[in-house]
């Protein structure tokens, strides 16, 4: 854009906001000049000079001719007429000769450093630093609460082993302050009846000789294979055929498939509903009679529900409850506070304050989720509990599953957009996540890996070594 | 620094209501500096030592740098809070592609026309890189001259110059100074010579240490020789990454919290990532680091994939949801739409007023073919998905939204069609209208073929004039 000519040179100024400021501050004409949707009416060229010592530092670099002119201009207060002047379109052009840029580069952002550049000095040694991390560590007053998914049989379940979340003394990975206490765990989505699930996300459906087919037709084949391809810790079953819109399968339906799933597999299982505001609580009351002892984790209570009675259930039996608010901490807090007031400890209560997809609102979910734990942590106690992000909610969107060449593969697409999500909501505070594709879930798990522990770091600094490589 | 308040700012302006900026009152300029919305400079009156303590008083606690010549500059830092919730972030990451002089021709041109003509269009908003970054691999000052040389020729967006020798440094600066490259990188061992080149050709300065008392040691010698155009560069390690996050926690914290030494943007380069032998995962590898990075305070970037689409798309993407403005809401004005050509008898589509699922589902219906009306609900710029989850879409909004446009009178048929999401609460929709109601697909691709599949009673073509 900028075309260079021996003593001219070219500016082309576009139709950006923060041009604007710069076509008022430096140009001012007789001519009306349309920029884009906005008109400027002016009499005189103006230009001004930063300071003094700029000045000075401009006259200083600059050849006979340019100085000549620059010292007329600078008594002149500053003013300058352009002459060769004229419009184009949306575009705005101007001949200048180059010193002129120059004073306008000294005038415009660069202006600070050109005040720094002149009177900086200059350095004979390294002055000594030293680092106080106590000085900026934030007091938090509140431990957000530990929930146990699982229960062995020694403690009245059927599990082989329990997962613990929860328990954060910080913000999440402010290892300055605390380390974390416990990882968070994805739990890998199984879905009661096939269907729903994109095909790019089928197509890593495979273990041995079964087929995607083969696994999504029974629920705990579905599960084995999420434990045996993905290891995953625990398991999600999602009850969508019990909505009433889907399939209408019934409570005695649920408890089946939840039973069966608790025979398929050893480890802690997550019990999500339809989302249907009648049936779930109807699933999540029966089911925690049924299991009982078994610290499931009900996924989830919104605020449309009548929980009372999910609630005595879970406190009589040992069971987790999540609930759902749409990105309203507010909200959150107040369907928290019922849930606690009728009687469920903290330590068996879970929140989802809604995760949205990587170019969906993902930036409402981190403000979202970072507001509860910030609250949890200073005090709000209905806050400060474990959070639930149902990462898989992403799929929605087209851009994960939609094959388009000049978006890229979508076989590896899909799971960056699904993991990249989940990465946003562990660095806000999630505790759990509710994941679906396979590659997905193996990039999410390299990232919380690699971020749980505070290592040590390497002896031989080689990180330069991008430079040259 | 706390931020000073409106009132506060008024006191430092000439107080004159001189009618020669644009604002009307020196107040109204006041608030607009608060918001970033007006320079200092843009104040007529204000001079010399005023202007320069109102510039110092405003000068955020992340300072502001800003790389290359005012035509085609980019601004990192400048950053006042940790939690976008808190105001907002506001210089999106600057993310530039890598350029080693040990490329061959064929490929930096390729990298090069890239930077230059990929663009990803979102809300009606087109996400771009920023530049590239130019790095001396080869060790050889006359290879590094010809690759800079090649780069200002060929692109005029901003430029890094990469290497710690500070003879190659400075023959690239030679080439490239009117560019106003960022200087990449002074270490402790070469901090005075690329001070001086920095001074000589008044370019901001990059410094790099993995320590965090090395860095606050080097800043503060260069704040000390009155020079704060510095960008820092704690090192990034995809195998370490809690270390690495944790780096980044405390400078921006420090930062916010006064601790001047480090009161500068920061910088990493992901470019190193290649030594790892990620295999078939590195692009993707590379995408959600740089997305760990855009989340965690990080201002600029050196990114070294671009061949994989997806690893582009998804970190601008995410940097345009970070840095938008959480006070805004993309939203589009709840009304209704017509699609093609409708007439009374085509279909009456509803969804969202997030601005996004507007635009995605109007562009799958043209180029679906098909004519209607599609009624947007105000869901307070929530997706579908979202809204209907937070109730701020449910039936009574719908009715309250087709009677205040009179939908009624409109189309004679008595036919609703809903996004497929939706269809969990369809009954509740039929008994609050008494519409029929059609459930849609889920994703708005499907709108066409679904139309013409399931809809009865005409209008649903688009008629050409």
């Amino acid at each position: 854009m900028a075309e260079k000519k021996d003593t001219e040179i070219e500016i082309t100024l576009l139709g950006l906001e923060e041009n604007k400021n710069i076509l008022e501050k430096i140009l001012k004409s007789n001519a009306k000049i349309k920029f884009k949707n906005f008109r400027l009416f002016a009499d005189n060229v103006e230009i001004l000079f930063p300071s003094l010592s700029a000045k000075k530092m401009l006259l200083e670099n600059s050849g006979s001719n340019e100085k000549a002119i620059l010292e007329k201009l600078m008594k002149g207060g500053g003013a300058i007429t352009i002459d060769n002047f004229e419009t184009s379109g949306e575009e705005l052009e101007i001949t200048v000769p180059s010193f002129v840029q120059q004073i306008i580069t000294a005038g415009l952002g660069g202006g600070m450093s050109m005040q720094t550049a002149e009177s900086a000095g200059v350095i004979e040694k390294l002055l000594e630093f030293k680092f106080d991390a106590a000085k900026i560590a934030d007091n938090r007053k509140t431990e957000i609460a530990e929930v146990t998914l699982g229960a062995t049989k020694t403690e009245g379940g059927s599990r082989d082993s329990v997962v613990k979340i929860g328990g954060e003394k910080t913000m999440p990975f402010y290892f300055f302050e605390n380390p974390p206490v416990n990882k968070s765990v994805i739990s890998n989505d199984v879905f009661d009846i096939p269907g729903g699930v994109p095909k790019v996300v089928r197509e890593r459906f495979k273990i041995g000789d079964k087929t995607d087919k083969e696994i999504m037709a029974d629920p705990g084949e579905w599960a084995k294979f999420r434990v045996e391809k993905s290891h995953a810790k625990v398991v999600t079953i999602h009850l969508i055929s019990t909505d009433p819109n889907v399939k209408d399968a019934s409570v005695q339906d649920a408890m089946k498939t939840i039973a069966h799933i608790l025979q398929s597999v050893k480890v802690p299982i997550v019990v999500g509903g339809s989302g249907n505001p009648v049936k779930d609580p109807l699933i999540f009351k029966e089911a925690a009679e049924m299991f009982a002892g078994e610290r499931l984790l009900f996924s989830t209570i919104s605020g449309d529900m009548e929980y009372e009675d999910v609630v005595k259930a879970c406190v009589k039996h040992n069971q987790n409850l999540g609930t759902l608010v749409s990105m309203n901490p507010d909200d959150m807090r107040r369907l928290n506070s019922g849930i606690l007031k009728a009687g469920l400890p903290k330590n068996q209560l879970a929140m989802d304050p809604f995760t949205a997809g990587v170019g969906y609102g993902i930036e409402y979910s981190i403000s979202s989720l970072e507001r509860c734990r910030l609250a949890g942590l200073n005090g709000e106690d209905s806050l400060a509990v474990p959070i639930i992000s149902a990462t898989s909610n992403m799929w929605a969107a087209k851009e994960a599953w939609k094959k388009n060449p000049e978006w890229g593969p979508r076989e590896i697409r899909g799971p960056l957009y699904e993991a990249a999500t989940g990465a946003m909501a562990l660095l806000c505070g999630a505790n759990i996540f509710y994941s679906l594709d396979v590659l997905g879930i193996e990039l999410l798990n390299k990232i919380i890996d690699s971020l749980y522990e505070l290592k040590e770091e390497k002896k031989e600094k080689d990180y330069l070594s991008w430079i040259t490589s | 620094m706390a931020r000073l308040s409106a009132l506060q700012l008024y006191k430092l302006l000439p107080k004159t209501n001189c009618g020669k900026c644009p604002e009307k009152t020196c107040m109204a300029f006041a608030m607009k500096l608060m918001e970033r919305g007006v320079k200092p400079e843009d104040c007529a009156e204000l001079k010399g030592e005023k202007l320069k303590n109102l510039k110092e008083v405003i000068t955020p606690p992340v300072r502001d740098v800003v790389i290359g010549n005012p035509e085609h500059a980019i601004t990192v830092g400048g950053e006042e809070v940790i939690y976008r919730h808190d105001l907002r972030f506001f210089n999106p990451t600057g993310m530039l592609l890598d350029l080693s002089d040990t490329m061959s021709e064929e490929e930096i041109k390729l990298r090069i026309e890239f930077v230059k003509k990929y663009q990803y269009e979102r809300i009606g908003k087109f996400l771009k890189l920023d530049g590239v970054s130019v790095r001396c691999a080869s060790n050889d000052k006359e290879k590094f001259s010809n690759i800079v040389k090649f780069a200002v020729e060929n692109i005029d967006k901003p430029i890094i110059l990469c290497t710690t020798n500070p003879e190659i440094m400075k023959a690239g600066l030679e080439i490239a100074k009117e560019r106003r490259p960022l200087i990449y990188t002074a270490i402790p061992e070469n901090l005075k010579e690329m001070f001086e080149l920095a001074k000589k050709y008044n370019c901001p300065l990059a410094i790099h240490s993995e320590n965090l008392d090395e860095i606050g040691s080097m800043t503060k010698t260069l704040m000390n020789a009155r020079w704060t155009d510095i960008v820092i560069d704690p090192g990034f390690d995809f195998e370490n990454l809690s270390s690495t996050l944790n780096k980044f926690e405390i400078l921006r914290i420090a930062a916010i919290k006064n601790i001047k030494e480090f009161s500068f943007p920061i910088m990493v380069s992901t470019v190193g990532m290649k030594n790892l032998n990620l295999g078939e995962l590195a692009a993707v590898s590379e995408a959600l680091s740089v997305s760990l990075c855009l989340d965690r305070f990080v201002s600029l970037l050196v990114l070294s994939h671009f061949s994989e689409i997806y690893n582009v798309m998804e970190t601008l993407t995410l940097r345009m949801n970070i840095y938008a403005d959480p006070k805004v809401n993309p939203t589009t004005e709840p009304k209704v739409y017509p699609i093609g050509t409708p007439d009374e008898n085509s279909p009456l589509l509803i969804t969202s007023n997030f601005a996004l699922t507007y635009f995605g589902v109007a562009g799958d219906i043209e180029s679906g073919k098909v004519s209607c009306y599609l009624l947007v609900i105000d869901t307070e710029g929530l997706a579908v998905l979202v809204s209907l989850a937070g109730g701020k879409l449910n039936a009574s909004k719908i009715k309250e939204a087709m009677d205040a446009n009179q939908v009624e009178k409109l189309v004679k048929h008595r036919k609703l069609v809903i996004p497929g999401y939706v269809g969990r609460i369809k009954g509740a929709i039929e008994d609050e209208t008494k519409w029929e109601v059609l459930v849609g697909p889920q994703d708005s691709g499907g709108i066409g073929d679904f139309l013409r599949k399931n809809w009865t009673g005409g209008g649903l073509d688009v008629k050409t004039k």
